[in-house]
C-alpha cells in the first residue's frame, strides 16, 4: 500500500502524490517512512528528502519545518522545497560558497546564538541544495 | 480660441495617454490575478501551520518561545510599513502612511523610541525625513517567502538582542478588486492565543512529538512569524495591482471623456471658419 505524500509550502502545494517510501531530513537524524509507520510528528533541519515513486527516485531540497506522519499520509511543511530539476547548479555552488564564508567570518568575528543559528541554516539549505543537482548528473 | 491645428494636435495627445492608461490597465489586471493565484497557494500551507501551532498549544499551554514573550520594558517599538515601489495607483500609498501615522500616534506613547523599516520605495520617501529608518527594502517585484524571510530575521534578530521591544506591520489588505483595506497585525511578541485562535477547531491528532513539543515550537514560532509578514506582503501585493487596475481604468474613461469634448470643439471650430470662410466669398462676391 503506497504513502500519500504532501508537501506544502507557502508558495504553494509542491508535491502530491502516492510514493512507495520517503526520507526526511528529521532534527535527530534522516528517517524513512515506509507504510505502517508510527504515528508521530518531528522537526525537520534543511537538508535532503529521498522519494521513491515506481520507479522513480525523486531527490528535492528543503529548508526546515515540521514533518507529520498519520496513517499512511505524510504532510511535510517547509518553507521551501526545490526538486533537483528545479534547482540551477552553478548558481547553487555560488550561494554555498558565499553561504560558507559568511559562517566563516561571523565565527570569526561575532557573537550570538541567533545570528548564527540562521547563518548555519542557511548554508545547510545551500549545501542541500548543490548535493541534490550532484546527484540527479550522476 | 485655439486654432484647428491646436485642437487636433491635443486630441493626438489625449489619445496616447489613453494608450497607456489602458495598457498599464490591462497589464494591473493581469499582475493581480497572478498575486491572487499567490494567495490561494499559501492557503493549505497556512492551514497545515495554524493546526499544528494549536494542537501543541492545547498539549502545552506553557508553550515558551523567546518571539512568544512581551519584554518586560516596553521601550522601542518598531513599525514595519509595507507600501508598492511605484505610484500610479489611486490612494493606495497615502492611505497605508495615514494607517502608520495613525498607529504610531495610539501606540507610540507607551515608547521612549519608534523606529520605521520600510518595505517599497513609497514608504522609504515618505518615511525618510520624518523618522529614524533602520532598515528599508526596494525592488520587491513578485514577492516570494524568501522576502518575508529576510524581514522576519531582521525582526526576530533584533527582538531577541533586545534592540526592539514591540513590533507592528502596516500594509494594504486586498478586500476585493475595488476595495483596499490599510490594517495593521501586531508581530512581536507573538500572541500564542492569537496563533492558536486562527486555528479553529482542530481534530485532535494522537501524535507522539518527537523529540519534543519545545523542538517543534523553535521551528512553528518562526514560522508563523515569517508566515505572518509573507501573508501581509502578499495582500499588499495584490491590493497594489487591484488600485493601480482602478485608478487606470478611471483615468482611461478620462480621457475618452476628454477626447469627447475636445473632438466636439474641434468640429465647431472648423464649423466656424467654414462658415467664415463663406461669408468672407458672400461679401466679396456682394462688393462685386
Amino acid at each position: 500500500m503506497p504513502i500519500d505524500l504532501t508537501v506544502v509550502t507557502p508558495e504553494g502545494q509542491a508535491f502530491q502524490g502516492d510514493v512507495e517510501s520517503v526520507v526526511l531530513p528529521g532534527i535527530e537524524g534522516d528517517f524513512g517512512v515506509l507504510t505502517g509507520h508510527e504515528v508521530f510528528m518531528t522537526s525537520l533541519r534543511p537538508g535532503e528528502m529521498t522519494v521513491e515513486q515506481g520507479s522513480d527516485r525523486l531527490l528535492a531540497a528543503l529548508s526546515k519545518g515540521i514533518a507529520e506522519v498519520h496513517e499512511d499520509h505524510v504532510t511535510v511543511m517547509v518553507g521551501s522545497c526545490e526538486f533537483a530539476h528545479e534547482i540551477d547548479m552553478e548558481r547553487a555552488q555560488v550561494a554555498a560558497e558565499r553561504a560558507r564564508k559568511q559562517l566563516a567570518d561571523f565565527r570569526a568575528t561575532e557573537e550570538g546564538e541567533e545570528a548564527y543559528q540562521a547563518l548555519q541554516e542557511k548554508y545547510s539549505r545551500a549545501i542541500a541544495r548543490v548535493s541534490v543537482s550532484e546527484k540527479k548528473k550522476q | 480660441m485655439p486654432s484647428l491645428k491646436d485642437i487636433k494636435r491635443r486630441i493626438g495627445t489625449v489619445e496616447n495617454t489613453q494608450q497607456i492608461t489602458s495598457a498599464m490597465r490591462m497589464v494591473s489586471a493581469a499582475k493581480l490575478r497572478r498575486a491572487q493565484n499567490a494567495i490561494l497557494a499559501a492557503r493549505p500551507y497556512a492551514q497545515k501551520m495554524y493546526a499544528t501551532l494549536g494542537e501543541i498549544g492545547r498539549r502545552q499551554t506553557d508553550a515558551e518561545h523567546p518571539l512568544l514573550q512581551a519584554h518586560e520594558s516596553q521601550t522601542v517599538l518598531e513599525v514595519v510599513v509595507v507600501s508598492s515601489d511605484r505610484g500610479l495607483c489611486g490612494a493606495f500609498n497615502a492611505n497605508a502612511m495615514k494607517m502608520a501615522e495613525r498607529v504610531i500616534a495610539e501606540r507610540g506613547p507607551a515608547f521612549d523610541k519608534i523606529v520605521i523599516s520600510t518595505v517599497g520605495r513609497k514608504s522609504a520617501e515618505y518615511f525618510r525625513k520624518r523618522r529614524e529608518v533602520v532598515r528599508s527594502w526596494t525592488g520587491l517585484a513578485n514577492i516570494g517567502f524568501a522576502d518575508a524571510v529576510e524581514i522576519a530575521t531582521h525582526l526576530s534578530d533584533r527582538y531577541q538582542a533586545g534592540e526592539i521591544d514591540h513590533a507592528v506591520i502596516i500594509y494594504n489588505e486586498f478586500v476585493s478588486a475595488m476595495t483596499q483595506r490599510s490594517s495593521f497585525d501586531q508581530l512581536l511578541p507573538l500572541s500564542a492565543e492569537d496563533q492558536i485562535a486562527e486555528a479553529g477547531e482542530a481534530t485532535a491528532m494522537p501524535f507522539e512529538i518527537e523529540p519534543d513539543a519545545t523542538a517543534l515550537l523553535n521551528v512553528l514560532v518562526p514560522q508563523a512569524l515569517e508566515f505572518s509578514i509573507y501573508r501581509a506582503l502578499l495582500e499588499n501585493q495584490a491590493g497594489e495591482h487591484a488600485a493601480r487596475m482602478t485608478a487606470m481604468e478611471s483615468a482611461t474613461r478620462n480621457t475618452e471623456d476628454l477626447i469627447k469634448s475636445l473632438t466636439l470643439k474641434y468640429n465647431r471650430a472648423r464649423q466656424a471658419a467654414i462658415t467664415k470662410e463663406l461669408v468672407e466669398i458672400v461679401s466679396g462676391a456682394e462688393a462685386l
